[in-house]
């Protein structure tokens, strides 16, 4: 299950891979929250890969993921690790750093 | 060496945030060597019981049981509901299929065999219709889906499907056959009876047209005798079947009502009377004044017009038609009888079952159908009585019938 919120990957700003299992309960919310996140103020500006390690194994030894859901932001660097549901989207925004520059 | 430590560092917090997650119920799986370990197994394990319930309530809504075949080693796996339908014990272990086989009637065994094997071979989901004998000796029709899996390289590894009691729809559908069967002879003798007297009425007409200069008085008045006969005997026919048709659509209104039978067997015996003289037959009615049943006129003038017409096309010239009644506890008796050919024990057992309908030809040639005797029966039975006869060759016959005296007595027997 991998899909891409824009196909013009490489030239987004923000780039994330967001590691699931089937249809889990926290995988779920997970999913849910970024999609928000980027259909909000990421509108356009970011790319979004899911890997449902059932499926795809390998990408998740290759991304050291120990736990599902993780998510990875991959850009802009430094990459960023958050492990867990996502649920708080407040917290998820500070650990994006979307907070930064937004500010009054 | 800080950047080693700077990777330690990073891997460690990583494995904190993990057990954190853990620890908090946000995880759903841990990643092990090769592997993915799932977490919160209970919310998994009721998402799966939950399905198998709504399947297994799929099921008894269909009252559907539900069975898996080995085809390798001949071993089946079954529900409880099928060991129900087959009055057998349940296991939940694979069994041999040879019990279960045993069961399926001889024939029906080699089509289930078929349908079996050409699943096997060209891995199509089949159904078929058997017949199972169970051990109480009962037998059920039940019908047979079954599926076959495959594995990755196409060899059919297991045979899985359901079963359904169609009894009942196989008894419907006998039902429905014989109903069937019934009509189409009840519409060949019908045609076959309507064609004998039309026949006769068209060579008359073609006499007459044909000889009209040449024809005599005497002749003429000869041939209109026969054709009021003919034309009598196909209104009479048509009277019966317009009736039939009635009865048989449920629409002719049964409406009984306190009425005395002398006066009902009277006024049938004067209808009967201009055919009676013919042959010189006497009809006498001996129905006791006082006698009073509950009834729908038009279906007792009806029943007793047929049983009297019937006795004088079936008397012997210059002999008696007597009617005759009593009362035996809270029905009335009715007996028509008449010195005449009578029957034999062969045609008496078919008069009153329209699949063994057949008509005869009374002692003046009088045409007719066994239509009149089943509209008896069935307007008789209507009324809570019964309809049968005694006869033997050559001597006469006797019809009874039975009819209620009191509207809360129909039902009583």
């Amino acid at each position: 299950m991998r899909k891409s919120h824009d196909s013009s990957q490489s030239t987004n700003e923000y780039s994330f891979i967001l590691f699931v299992t089937g249809n889990g309960l926290n995988s779920r919310i997970a999913r849910k929250s970024l999609a928000q996140i980027c259909e909000q103020e990421l509108a356009g500006r970011c790319s979004i890969e899911i890997v449902d390690v059932f499926e795809d194994f390998s990408a998740a030894v290759k991304y050291n993921i120990l736990v599902t859901p993780t998510l990875l932001m991959l850009r802009p660097e430094p990459e960023v690790v958050i492990i867990g549901n996502l649920r708080d989207l407040e917290k998820l925004r500070t650990a994006l750093r979307l907070d930064e520059g937004d500010g009054p | 060496m800080t950047r080693e430590i700077d990777i330690l560092r990073r891997r460690l917090h990583r494995a904190e945030a993990a057990l954190e997650a853990i620890r908090t119920e946000q995880a759903d799986a841990v990643l092990g060597e090769g592997r993915v370990v799932l977490l919160r197994l209970q919310e998994t394990e009721q998402a799966l019981r939950q399905s198998e319930e709504r399947l297994r309530m799929a099921m008894e809504a269909g009252k559907l049981a539900s069975w898996e075949i080995d085809p390798a080693t001949g071993k089946i796996m079954t529900c409880p509901r099928l060991n129900r339908m087959l009055d057998l014990p349940y296991s939940d272990k694979q069994q041999d299929r040879d019990q279960y086989l045993a069961m399926v009637l001889g024939e029906d065994r080699d089509r289930l065999r078929a349908a079996e094997e050409h699943a096997l071979e060209n891995g199509r989901r089949y159904e078929v219709e058997y017949r199972v004998r169970r051990p109480d000796g009962e037998i059920r029709w039940l019908r047979n889906q079954g599926l076959p899996i495959q594995d990755e390289q196409g060899n059919v590894v297991k045979l899985i499907g359901n079963v359904a009691d169609i009894t009942r729809t196989k008894q419907i559908e006998d039902k429905l056959r014989y109903a069937i069967a019934e009509r189409d002879k009840f519409f060949s003798i019908i045609a076959h009876d309507l064609r004998s007297p039309f026949i006769g009425f068209l060579n008359f007409i073609r006499i007459l047209n044909d000889r009209f200069k040449k024809i005599s008085l005497g002749e003429i008045q000869r041939l209109t005798k026969d054709m009021r006969y003919s034309a009598e005997s196909l209104y009479n026919l048509l009277e019966n079947l317009l009736e039939w048709s009635l009865v048989q659509r449920g629409v002719s209104k049964f409406s009984p009502a306190v009425c005395s039978l002398t006066e009902l067997t009277r006024e049938n015996a004067q209808l009967v009377q201009s055919c009676s003289a013919q042959k010189n037959i006497e009809i006498k009615c001996m129905v006791p004044d006082d006698l009073r049943v509950y009834v729908d006129r038009a279906m007792i003038k009806m029943v007793l017009r047929n049983l009297l017409s019937n006795a004088v096309k079936f008397s012997f010239h210059n002999s008696r038609v007597t009617i005759t009644a009593e009362q035996i506890g809270c029905m009335v008796q009715v007996c028509v009888e008449d010195k005449g050919v009578g029957m034999d024990d062969g045609i008496l057992e078919k008069l009153f079952f329209l699949d063994k309908m057949s008509s005869r030809k009374g002692t003046s040639g009088e045409k007719g159908t066994g239509l009149g005797l089943l509209l008896c029966r069935e307007y008789i039975v209507k009324h809570g009585g019964d309809i049968w006869a005694h006869s033997s060759p050559q001597q006469g016959t006797e019809f009874y019938f039975t009819l209620p005296t009191k509207k809360n007595e129909i039902q009583c027997f």
